[in-house]
Order: C-alpha cells, then structure tokens, then sequence
C-alpha cells in the first residue's frame, strides 16, 4: 500500500508541477528546472529531484559510489534503487523534505533543499536522499548544486 | 586509534550522541560505519561534518567507502588466525566484488570492530555500541544478507 502511495506521489508529481525545459539553441541542452512556490513547498522539493533524475552522480564526490548498484550513474538512478527497497507493507517508510535559507557558492540567497528517503525496520535502518540549492531570485534549481546525503 | 578492548569497552552503551562531536545524532540515521570511524580517526570520504555543521574531526558515516580502505579483505572464514583485530562487515555477499574490493551501497550492511574474539559495533535498533561474538553477529540481519568479511584496518 505504502508502495503504491510513494508511486503515485512520483507520477503526480512528475506530470504537473516544476516547470522544466530543455534550453533549446544549438548543441545547448541543458536542461533547466524551476520550482513552483517560493519558498518551495515539500511537494516542491520531491518535483524538483524528480525533475533533476538526469543530473550525473558525478556531480559530487559526495555521490561516489552511492547507487544501490555499480553502474548507477544518475541522481534518478540512485534514488530509485531506494525506492524499490520501500516495497515491504509492514516496514516504516517515508519522505523527509526540508527546506532553510542560505548562500550558493557563488553568493546567491537560495533556499536549500534536501529530500530523504527513509527506511526502518530494526537495525535495518537508513536515510539516502540529495540536498541542492533553489535560486531564490528565479526558483532556478542549481543542478551542480546537488549533493547526495546518507549514511551506513 | 583507541583498538585495545580496555579501550573499546568504554563506549560500551553509549549513544552515537555521545561520541560524534559533531552532533550528527539523529536516531532515524545509521550510525555503524560513523561509529568505527569516529573510533578509529577515518576522516576520509563523506564524513559527519559534511552532513551537520560542527566543530570537532570529522569521521567516516559510509561503510562501502570503508570497505575499500582496508589493505586486505576477504570472507570472514579466510581471516588470517594471526589477525587479532580488523574491521568485521556483514552483508549480502552479492553485493561484494572481493578481487575489485568494492562493496555497493546497499541498505542492509554493517560494520564492526573485532578485536581479539569479539565485536564492536553500533546497534541502530538500541542506539548504543554493543559487544557480540561473531555468532551473535552472524544474525544481524537474517539470511542472505548476513555474509560476514574481514578488513585489515585501514
């Protein structure tokens, strides 16, 4: 049942919701994602990682290795080896968001975001997920701001 | 690196709180790999303070980032019998490549210290350190997630 709720969220929110396109122009595909509320909305944040599957696990060195298989190669990917394991109807699960001001890189306010996916079933207990910045001027989400979050 | 069981027996029953300086503590997060590392100085990789702001050493929080660390590993059956202390990992063994030392970041593995017939580890489930016999660890998780190896400390 837990399962069916976590898909459906994932299909609602992939088909309305974080405007995103690809910057047409050329050999330009870079592919841009905004936010719909400012402030994000913890509907906001779960769209928006959705949006951003394609970002390379390269982004980060925090995201070495984190796929729940080897060749594994993308925010989505990663994700989604953890989201199989939330199969079980007896086990706790559920999606942690957050969302709290602060500065990119490059000195921009943003609003940082992290999304959770949480698992617990005695000691076999974990949290992965990813935090990245939103732009607080434009709703831009920061594609290399990604970084993958868990532990264990 | 405090790897005498005198040592090791003072962080028996204390909470992850109590050790990471750091304050990442959150009881809904796994600790077993934060917990060797904050024991043995680990602060390569992805550490406590890359997740929570704090002032002390960063430690260690991934076991597969561990696991490729040690100088040796193999099945906890081939440990060497002169091998008194070394890091204990359990997990389903088809989430391990011995010969390429790489271990994938599956949800249920888990790290330990074994140090002269016993073994130091975080229980998630109790949040403190506990001490088992590698019996009493080989049932951490249920078959075929409880294949045991062993790591020559990095």
């Amino acid at each position: 049942m837990r399962r069916m709720w976590i898909l459906a969220s994932v299909l609602a929110a992939a088909s309305c919701g974080a405007s995103s396109q690809d910057k047409a122009g050329g050999t330009d595909a870079r592919h841009e994602v905004r936010v719909a509320h400012q402030p994000p909305s913890a509907k906001d944040v779960i769209d928006a990682v959705i949006a951003s599957g394609n970002v390379p696990l390269s982004v980060s060195p925090t995201c070495n290795n984190v796929g729940t298989e080897p060749s594994d190669s993308t925010i989505g990917r990663y994700l989604a080896g953890f989201m199989a394991e939330l199969s079980s109807p007896d086990k706790k699960n559920w999606i942690e968001t957050q969302v709290e001001s602060g500065t990119s890189a490059k000195g921009e306010p943003v609003s940082i975001c992290r999304l959770t996916l949480r698992h617990l079933d005695g000691d076999d207990r974990w949290g992965w997920g990813v935090q990245f910045h939103v732009r607080k001027s434009d709703g831009l989400v920061l594609a290399d701001s990604f970084t993958c979050t868990g532990a264990g | 690196m405090p790897t005498s069981q005198l040592a090791l027996n003072s962080f028996l029953g204390k909470p992850i709180g109590d050790i990471c300086g750091n304050h990442y503590a959150n009881d809904a997060d796994n600790h077993c790999a934060h917990f060797v590392s904050h024991i043995m100085g680990y602060q390569f990789g992805v550490t406590c303070l890359t997740m929570f702001r704090g002032k002390s050493p960063g430690a260690n929080i991934r076991v597969q980032e561990i696991f490729p660390r040690c100088p040796t590993v193999g099945t906890w059956d081939s440990k060497p019998q002169d091998m008194t202390t070394c890091l204990v990992f359990i997990t389903n063994a088809s989430n391990v490549d011995l010969a390429k030392k790489v271990m994938s970041n599956v949800p249920r593995k888990h790290i330990g210290i074994f140090q002269t017939g016993l073994i130091y580890h975080y229980s998630n489930t109790q949040h403190r350190v506990v001490q088992q016999t590698p019996e009493q660890f080989s049932h951490h998780y249920a078959a075929p997630d409880n294949a045991m190896f062993y790591g020559s400390l990095p």
